[in-house]
């Protein structure tokens, strides 16, 4: 090739690829950013600085105060028997979500779904992208059903039709969660995935608030398993059935 | 024209840097298939699986005749069906399959098992561990995605009636649609190599009904409140105020 073909020749070549990378826009609409990978929740912000995920005291309505009061003291009086893991249940939205123990959720984002999993209580959450309202008359479960669309490169997601029944996280049947994830980058550049939930249930608290959790990427990592009842499982196996409620079934 | 063929070239190599850089999800590769969606799994109409049909060494008849479901197995305990039990066994309910260009994830709707398809290319994890879903390699042949699995746990079994298997179980499955009677089926052909237990390698087909119409539930939830519904009943009333009755527990 002579020097002078060089320019326009390079000049060619961008005018072709604009209109080819618009062609291909046109043909898949393909969202902003793609959250799949494997996530590490981390008790760091962005800044480096320890990160509370829910607030010290959520602003519950007096009747509300009043019964988390009194649970608060019995519970904090027989820890053993008012510990929620003892039941191996899993967790309910929020709570997933703001898990900032190590263990690491693993999102697989398709077209029209974003499917989160997650490593504690083997739990699955889906996200529709494809433009649906929830159907109505759902039978509230513990992660909700969840909608999402995109905002330029943030992906809004509310969710309802939550179960009640979360005793450190109290809500009733009227919860509303949106959630906004966006990637950030903290102060030494690094990715991560940022979820800031707003918490609305006027049957519960007075106003919205705000919670906040983050996650860091973790390449080549694959997700192991975690079943609660492994345990009991484990206590069969070596034959002391003793603590299995429901071995004489 | 040389410097048309060169624009051309770059053109095609700026489009590549452009969706290279950046958040920008990748434009996603066409699959030779498209499992995505949610399958009902059709009854068989032989049981391969039925002891008189297979040939067992004497440490699987052994084995077999010291079933106890009580005792040994886990779905007793909420704990998972495993691989392959999860996809030969827990019909009617649904499957779910979230497909990605790199990733096949099966999520079974009976007890919450989930399954990881690598289709990437990677190699196993050295050791590899037994566990309940085992590690899945896959790769396309054609429209049908052939997949390995390797490390499932000995202490799983391959159906309700207890049929054992060691750690060293190969599960082969090949996986394409195909559609008849004017529905989509997904065809599983799944061939279980254990010369430990068997004589020669069983092989099954699955079917699977394509169902999009239908939902998942949270199936391990179910499982776990079945056994623990009076606990939580009783931490639902704390909930609501009323004071706990000690010895509610099941």
């Amino acid at each position: 090739m002579i020097r002078g073909a060089v320019v326009p020749t390079l000049k060619a070549a961008l005018a072709l690829s604009a209109v080819l990378m618009s062609a291909l826009a046109a043909a898949a609409p393909s969202p902003p950013v793609d959250f799949t990978g494997v996530w590490m929740p981390t008790a760091l912000g962005p800044d480096g600085n320890r990160n509370r995920t829910w607030p010290a005291m959520p602003p519950m309505l007096p009747a509300v105060q009043k019964a988390y009061d009194e649970y608060r003291v019995r519970a904090d009086a027989d820890p053993e028997e008012y510990d929620n893991a003892r039941s191996c249940l899993p967790y309910i939205m929020p709570r997933p979500m703001l898990v900032v123990a190590q263990y690491p959720l693993e999102i697989q984002q398709t077209s029209d779904r974003l499917t989160m999993i997650f490593e504690l209580h083997n739990d699955v959450r889906r996200i529709y992208l494809d433009g649906r309202t929830p159907p109505s008359g759902l039978r509230p479960t513990w992660m909700g059903y969840s909608v999402g669309h995109w905002e330029g490169d943030t992906l809004i997601v509310r969710t309802t039709s939550v179960r009640d029944g979360t005793v450190d996280q109290p809500h009733g049947p009227r919860l509303t969660l949106t959630e906004r994830f966006r990637l950030v980058r903290d102060k030494d550049g690094q990715t991560m995935l940022e979820d800031e939930i707003t918490v609305d249930d006027p049957a519960t608290y007075t106003a919205p608030f705000t919670a906040r959790n983050y996650f860091r990427q973790r390449p080549g990592v694959e997700i192991g398993e975690y079943f609660c009842s492994e345990d009991l499982w484990q206590q069969n196996l070596s034959g002391n059935t003793t603590k299995i409620p429901w071995r004489n079934n | 024209m040389p410097q048309l063929r060169m624009a051309l070239v770059l053109a095609l190599a700026f489009c590549g840097l452009t969706s290279a850089t950046g958040p920008a999800a990748a434009a996603p590769t066409a699959a030779p298939a498209d499992f995505t969606g949610i399958w009902v799994p059709a009854e068989r109409p032989t049981d391969t699986l039925a002891p008189d049909k297979l040939r067992m060494t004497d440490r699987a008849h052994a084995a077999l005749a010291a079933f106890d479901p009580r005792q040994h197995d886990s779905t007793r305990f909420c704990m998972p069906y495993g691989t392959p039990r999860n996809t030969l066994a827990t019909a009617p309910y649904p499957i779910e399959i979230v497909q990605r260009p790199e990733r096949l994830t099966l999520i079974f709707d009976r007890l919450g098992d989930v399954r990881r398809v690598f289709l990437d290319g990677r190699a196993r994890p050295d050791p590899l561990w037994p566990t309940w879903l085992g590690h899945s390699l896959g790769h396309w042949e054609g429209k049908t995605l052939v997949i390995e699995t390797l490390g499932l746990t000995k202490e799983s079994i391959l159906n309700d009636a207890g049929l054992p298997h060691t750690d060293d179980l190969r599960v082969v499955e090949r996986l394409r649609l195909e559609s008849r009677d004017g529905t989509q089926w997904l065809v599983d052909e799944i061939t279980l190599t254990d010369p430990a237990m068997y004589e020669q390698p069983i092989k099954v087909v699955q079917r699977f009904r394509r169902a999009d119409g239908a939902t998942m539930s949270e199936g391990s939830v179910t499982c776990l409140l079945d056994q623990w519904r009076q606990d939580l009943e009783r931490r639902n009333q704390t909930l609501a105020g009323e004071p706990a009755e000690k010895g509610a527990r099941p």
